[in-house]
């Protein structure tokens, strides 16, 4: 369903990326980095206005192939959904949902005490559940 | 054609405007004509103000409009070849107009009107005849100078217009006259708006016509209806009616879609496609419908993408998109510019970056096509065409016949030897610029680099190495900066490339040492081929096989290495995870002495095996940033683990389990294992470095290559902790090894003193000094010996001692160096210059302390001295090796100073202060204490002359004064005199100056006491000054006869003077002179008598007056610069005195006391101790000042002389003198009253009337034989006023008279045992 998903940091670096095309996970990453653009800019507006809670971020921006979807949490680390911009079928909850269950997956896996803030998520039941959340079956 | 596909007629791209021609005008010859038409065509007017929207043009005479084509009957049979002819839009944009204006030079008055009106109708019809079957709207403008008068009122221009009309055959509306007067342009404007009204209905006709055909076309027209409609847009435009205009666009755009799409027909849909979405994009946008314009566009891209034609010409498909593309973005450029806001995620930038990648696939295809070509043309060879041999009148329709399969193949062969020859490069670059751009203006700043990175790949394919390297280079640290290591790792491997084709040295190493890292998703063994080409380039070969490399690389290589700049800068804070290094001092601080050691802590973070050339460690100075200094590290250890190098920090765990382990020597170009620490040591004299500096680790260097070509590895020494450390099992470097940025160069003095006062620091050495020393004494001169000495192999120079007292003391504290018997020379500061020391050399000074106070002093010593430093050229500290470094300076010291007795560390801080480039002086503060102890207690008091304490004397009464001394000095002192100074105005008596034995030794607690018998000759306000004395010179010759005589008391109202004064005074030096003799009797034998009294004072009967608080206590002496002349002159004159005159008389000067303020009471005198500690030769001198008492005028003078011894039954004469001190005669009555006592017989005047003149004196005399032994009561004599004689004296006065008997008659004497020559 997902093409990739990333989870970036804090200051912009990359924590976890995962692509289900090897061949294009270069462009994919460049994609990823180009929508941190826009991500800093709708975190900027939100800083203007604190009563805004809303940590979905939408559609961040398409290109003929891919859309790419944000998502920040209160820490700052952001999501990013890469999906294919031939699937019409899929919705704008079905998004939501995708940021949902992989904030639930990243707060599992930061809960782990051996896990230092700020490296890399390296947990191996991390990265099985992001596999199937991006094939669509979780 | 290409031409279709790659870029949009340029008659599309404008907004179509009416035309307008003009005719009869001569611009060239006539400058009316001229005038006439830059009025309607001026491009500053123009712009200046708001004119109408509408397109002139001077038609040249004889002009050809083309001939309109014959109106079809019927469509039925009619299918054109195309949708839209070529040159449609161009007939009417420029070369049919709207109306057609004639002008003429008529005037109504012209006398020629008849000839001229005739050629006017000729020309009239030609232009009709030329305008048959056209709607193009004719009118004729006459051009006049005066202006039309108004209408009605000029009837030959009526009459005349009439005729002209008739003439010409046009209506009058059709008529204008143009007056080329000062107003032509407002003439202008006015025609302009006819000429607009009259090219709107020819448009609005024009519409009506083509409208017309629709009803007779059918189904199966579907191209005609698509023209129709296109031409109704266009004319729409033309009439400014934007919104029809777009309708008919958009429903020209639908109709396209009921065409059905073959590959030959793509072309041309297409073509016309884009032609209508540039149209309906636009007037969106001029409409204000930006979101439907951008709609439009999506829809119009999404519908045509997949529409790629002929396989052969995929080319040409992207080729169109990307056209379509950038087209877009020039219209959002100017949507924008005319005011449109727009947003991150929709802006000109992503189309123009869209419009690049169809040109990137555009070349592929390209590239593609052309192989499939070469293939297939070897059977065929390929005859070269003219481009124009394609050429038709319809957009998008190629000449190729339909269904020749033979002719489209050559065609597609022609059209693919036409793209090879186009520039891709170029033109993706140019997009990707103008992307960039864009993406910049609305922050897209990652977006933007991924353009730069598309652009410098873009370089990098059409060969312009340099540029695709600056842009990569520039890429290259957000990536390294941000984490991205996939991103970063494919950029970096980029770099390095472009490094390799542009032979660019420092670039490709730099990129390679970076390649090294982990952090970059590669393997092993291709970090291991990274590092094999990067040192082929050490040694100067280029970096690839030749096979791999192209002769001109390698030319471009060989050239550049012979070029290089060695070595090249990498900056390890930048470069991620290579290598890491850290530097700490091995100790904070270090004296001048000392050897300056540095570890230096090196791991290779990369898989592979590093070899370093040499480490080195740059130190530069807190204080003076500038002066830097290179150390190389040339001894190791090597540890596997930080665990191991964190047990190398205890020395004695390391004996024990390695007691022979020793730091191996570093070689060149050592092999570093992966994941071993190396600890390495520099070491240095810390002599080379300023003493009292702070010496910081700046920045740490590993050289790596040869000497041809290098790398230089720095980073600086700031180690970074990282967050959350604590969570690693070994944790951090800095958790196991001390780092020390900082190290202290303490100074070295290479002066030690040793004083007999002992210094405060050193207790051992103060405890063995006290036990030793002498306490010092107030008034005493306390010697201290000073011993500098110099224990360093160093010639000292202008060694000096200073010494100082505290502010606190220098009122009563005194230094000095003047050993001279009088010690006038006082100081509070000494400077001792001692001079030069030479190695081991020492040297002797002493001074004195005086001090007037007892305490604890505290003496502020400063040691100085120069020395000679060679400090070389500029000033810098010297490196241990010659170094290369710019930043470092190269000089060795000539003469290394090693000391030969370690110094001890100082406690206070050593002051450099340099003199020049070669002296150097060094300066310390010390502290020598000494104590300070009493030496004598004193305190005096006065009494009366039957032993009462005195608060009051009365002129020329005795008095005594009582002094005490306390011996209170700790160690025994001998005193070997002490007198009393009294002053002018006071008199002693003989009897003081018996001189007193004292005794060798006194110890403390022993008492001395002294009593003086005074008497005052004048009162306060007569007291005597020097320079009164000196106001009377010319009594200086008679000061021995003239010491008794006392001025003349100044007169007062309460006192007449005397009757005859001439007479009084003559008489009293009379009297003066007859009482000299009787004086000196008198003082002998009243010496007797007190000294009598004293001894009953010893018994203890007068212990109770020294209990009195009225008596002034002497204050203790104080002495001064000018002190010490004094105290001389005060000692000169006391000997002089007592040599002289036998008496100790003189002036006391101003002598300098603790207390402030001088006190109205004058100074009576000075007690003087001389004395000396046993054993000692050095003589001091205490000096006590004893204040005076309020001095009164009496009434009456009383004197009592005895005999000094009194026995029994032997008669003594008992004489009571009075004297008259006031200017008026005085009656008394004087009383013996003996029936008391039986002790004594008395003969006498038992009562006596008394009258004594004015300063005369009355003797009684009274003979008295004592009948017993012992103390004995003496008659008592009182006196009181004769009330009889002087009625002014009152009973009152009378208790003064007996007050004054009382103190001046003893009262009790002791009678001896008779002698035994009366027995015989």
């Amino acid at each position: 369903m997902a093409f990739c998903i990333a989870v970036i940091g804090k200051d912009n670096a990359p924590l976890y990326l995962t692509t289900s095309d090897m061949e294009q996970e270069l462009e994919l990453q460049y994609h990823v980095n180009a929508a941190l653009d826009v991500v800093e800019e709708k975190c900027l507006i939100g800083k203007g206005a604190p009563e805004s809670k809303e940590l979905y971020l939408g559609l961040l921006y398409s290109t003929e192939n891919h859309k790419i979807y944000g998502f920040v949490t209160n820490t700052r680390v952001k999501f990013i959904v890469v999906i294919d911009s031939s699937n019409v079928a899929l919705r704008e909850n079905e998004v939501r949902a995708i940021f949902r269950n992989l904030h639930l997956l990243y707060t599992d896996a930061i809960c782990n005490p051996f896990y230092i803030p700020g490296e890399s998520l390296t947990s191996k039941k991390f990265d099985r559940a992001v596999q199937k959340l991006m094939s669509g079956t979780a | 054609m290409t031409m279709d596909a790659t870029a949009l007629p340029s008659e599309l791209l404008v907004t179509p405007q009416p035309l307008v021609g003009f005719c009869g005008l001569d611009t060239a010859r006539v400058s009316v004509h001229k005038a006439v038409w830059e009025a309607f065509s001026g491009s500053l007017q123009r712009k200046a103000a708001d004119r109408a929207a509408v397109q002139y043009k001077l038609l040249p005479p004889n002009y050809e409009f083309p001939v309109a084509k014959p109106k079809r009957a019927s469509y039925e049979w009619y299918h054109p070849k195309g949708i839209l002819k070529r040159n449609w839009m161009l007939k009417h944009l420029h070369v049919l107009p709207s109306v057609v204006v004639l002008f003429q030079d008529m005037e109504w008055n012209d006398l020629q009107w008849t000839e001229k009106q005739v050629q006017c109708a000729a020309i009239v019809q030609a232009l009709k005849n030329t305008l048959q079957e056209r709607n193009t709207r004719l009118c004729l403008v006459l051009l006049q100078r005066a202006a039309p008068l108004p209408p009605g009122e000029d009837l030959l221009a009526a009459e005349r217009a009439a005729s002209l009309t008739n003439a010409c055959g046009i209506t009058s509306k059709m008529l204008f006259i143009l007056p080329h007067t000062e107003h032509l342009t407002g003439y202008a404007l006015r025609l302009e708006s006819a000429f607009l009204d009259m090219a709107q209905s020819y448009y609005a006709l024009m519409s009506k016509r083509i409208r017309n055909h629709r009803d007779q076309l059918t189904a199966a027209h579907t191209s005609l209806k698509i023209r129709h409609q296109f031409k109704l847009g266009f004319v729409a435009e033309m009439r400014q009616d934007f919104s029809t205009g777009q309708k008919h666009y958009f429903q020209a755009y639908a109709n396209l879609d009921e065409i059905r799409i073959n590959d030959g027909n793509c072309l041309e849909i297409k073509t016309l496609a884009g032609f209508l979405n540039y149209k309906i994009c636009r007037l969106m946008f001029k409409l204000k419908t930006p979101r439907d314009a951008i709609n439009q566009f999506i829809i119009h891209v999404e519908k045509h993408k997949s529409r790629v034609g002929f396989k052969d010409l995929a080319f040409e498909h992207h080729a169109w998109l990307s056209t379509q593309h950038s087209v877009f973005a020039e219209l959002f450029c100017e949507a924008i510019k005319n005011g449109l806001p727009a947003l991150q995620t929709q802006h000109p930038g992503i189309y123009y970056h869209k419009a690049a990648e169809f040109v990137m696939k555009r070349r592929d295809a390209a590239m593609e096509a052309y192989a499939a070509m070469q293939a297939s043309s070897e059977a065929t060879p390929t005859p070269i065409q003219n481009p124009l041999s394609l050429y038709t009148e319809f957009f998008g329709i190629r000449a190729v016949k339909t269904g020749d399969l033979v002719a489209e193949q050559q065609a597609n062969m022609q059209l693919c030897d036409q793209e090879r020859s186009y520039n891709h490069s170029a033109a993706i670059i140019a997009l990707l610029s103008q992307a960039m751009a864009q993406f910049k203006i609305y922050k897209c700043l990652r977006f933007r680099k991924k353009l730069a990175i598309d652009m410098a790949e873009e370089y990098l394919k059409s060969g312009d190495h340099a540029k695709a390297l600056t842009l990569y280079s520039l890429m290259l640290p957000d990536y390294r900066q941000e984490k991205w290591t996939t991103i970063f790792t494919d950029v970096l491997l980029k770099t390095l490339r472009c490094a390799l084709l542009s032979g660019s040295v420092a670039d490709y190493i730099a990129c390679s040492v970076e390649a090294l890292s982990l952090r970059h998703q590669s393997d092993q063994s291709e970090r291991i081929l990274i590092l094999e080409n990067l040192w082929q380039v050490f040694q100067g070969v280029p970096p690839m096989p030749k096979t791999q490399l192209t002769p001109e690389a390698q030319a471009l290589w060989t050239s550049a290495l012979a070029n290089v700049k060695s070595p090249i800068q990498i900056d390890l804070d930048k470069v991620n995870d290579v290598v890491e290094m850290c530097a700490t001092f091995e100790r904070v601080q270090l004296s001048n002495d000392d050897l300056l050691q540095l570890q230096l802590i090196v791991r290779v973070l990369t898989d592979i095996p590093l070899r370093i050339r040499s480490f080195h460690v740059i130190l530069a100075d807190a204080g003076n940033p500038q002066n830097s200094y290179k150390l190389e590290a040339l001894k190791y250890f090597c540890f596997p683990t930080l665990t191991q190098l964190r047990g190398q920090k205890q020395p004695d765990d390391e004996q024990l389990e390695n007691p022979s382990q020793e730091p191996k020597n570093f070689e060149k170009n050592m092999r570093l294992e992966p994941g071993s620490y190396y600890q390495l040591f520099c070491s240095t004299e810390a002599q080379q470095f300023h003493e009292n500096t702070q010496l910081r680790i700046v920045r740490l260097e590993a050289h790596m290559g040869t000497d041809q070509v290098a790398a230089l590895l720095t980073c600086s020494s700031n180690y970074s902790r990282q967050l959350f450390r604590h969570h690693t099992r070994s944790r951090d470097l800095d958790d196991n090894v001390t780092i020390n940025p900082i190290c202290y160069i303490a100074p070295t003095f290479h002066l030690d003193t040793q004083t007999n006062l002992g210094h405060g620091h050193d207790n051992g050495l103060t405890d063995d000094k006290e036990m030793v020393a002498t306490k010092m004494l107030v008034n005493e001169y306390f010697p201290v010996v000073t011993t500098v000495s110099n224990p360093y192999n160093v010639y000292l120079q202008n060694v000096g001692v200073h010494i100082s007292i505290p502010v606190g003391l220098r009122n009563s504290v005194f230094l000095t160096t003047d050993i001279s018997p009088g010690r006038q020379k006082l100081h509070s500061q000494i400077q001792i210059d001692v001079g030069e020391l030479s190695a081991h050399g020492s040297n002797t000074a002493t001074f004195y302390i005086f001090s007037l106070t007892e305490a604890e002093i505290k003496l502020a010593q400063r040691l100085s001295y120069t020395l000679d430093v060679d400090r070389g050229p500029g000033g810098g500290g010297s490196n241990a090796r010659v170094s290369t470094a710019p930043n470092s300076s190269e000089s060795t010291p000539d003469h290394e100073v090693k000391s030969v007795i370690p110094s001890v560390a100082a406690i206070s801080p050593v002051q450099i202060e340099y003199l020049d480039e070669t002296r150097l002086r060094k300066s310390r503060e010390d502290t020598l204490t000494v104590r300070c102890y009493g030496d004598f207690k004193f305190n005096a008091r006065f009494y009366t002359m039957d032993r009462k304490p005195l608060n009051q004397v009365y002129r020329g009464e005795n008095f005594l004064l009582r002094a005490n001394t306390e011996v209170v000095a700790v160690d025994d002192v001998e005193i070997l005199d002490s007198f009393f100074i009294c002053d002018h105005n006071l008199v002693q008596s003989n009897y003081s100056f018996k001189q007193k034995k004292y005794t060798n030794k006194y110890s403390a607690g022993e008492q001395l006491e002294s009593v003086i018998v005074l008497r005052t000759n004048a009162t306060l306000r007569d007291w005597a000054t020097a320079r009164d004395l000196d106001h009377r010179g010319k009594l200086e010759g008679k000061a021995v006869a003239s010491k008794f005589i006392r001025p003349v008391p100044k007169p007062s109202s309460e006192e007449p003077l005397a009757p005859t004064p001439p007479a009084g005074i003559s008489a009293y030096m009379s009297k003066s002179l007859v009482t000299k003799i009787p004086t000196t009797m008198t003082i002998i034998n009243s010496n007797s008598a007190v000294s009598n009294a004293l001894q009953v004072a010893n018994a203890g009967v007068m212990s109770n007056s020294t209990q009195s608080d009225d008596v002034n206590v002497a204050e203790e002496a104080i002495n001064t610069h000018e002190g010490i002349k004094t105290t001389r002159l005060i000692y000169n004159k006391a000997l002089e005195a007592v040599q002289g005159t036998g008496h100790c008389r003189g002036f006391i000067k101003k002598i300098y006391t603790l207390e402030g303020n001088p006190s109205a009471v004058p100074i009576f005198g000075v007690f003087c101790i001389r004395w000396r500690r046993a054993n000692c030769k050095e003589e001091n001198e205490s000096k006590f000042v004893i204040r005076g008492l309020d001095i009164a005028e009496p009434p009456l003078n009383i004197y009592c002389t005895i005999e000094e011894k009194m026995f029994v039954k032997m008669p003594m004469a008992f004489k009571v003198v009075l004297k008259n001190p006031t200017t008026h005669v005085l009656h008394l009555i004087a009383n013996l009253s003996i029936s008391k006592t039986d002790n004594f017989i008395c003969s006498g005047h038992k009562q006596l009337d008394i009258s004594i003149m004015a300063y005369e004196e009355k003797e009684l005399v009274y003979n008295l034989y004592p009948l017993q032994v012992g103390w004995q009561e003496l008659p008592v004599l009182s006196l009181e006023y004769n009330t009889k004689a002087d009625p002014q004296k009152k009973d009152s006065q009378n208790a003064l008279l007996d007050e004054l008997v009382q103190r001046a008659l003893p009262k009790r004497v002791f009678v001896l045992p008779p002698l035994k020559q009366q027995n015989k």
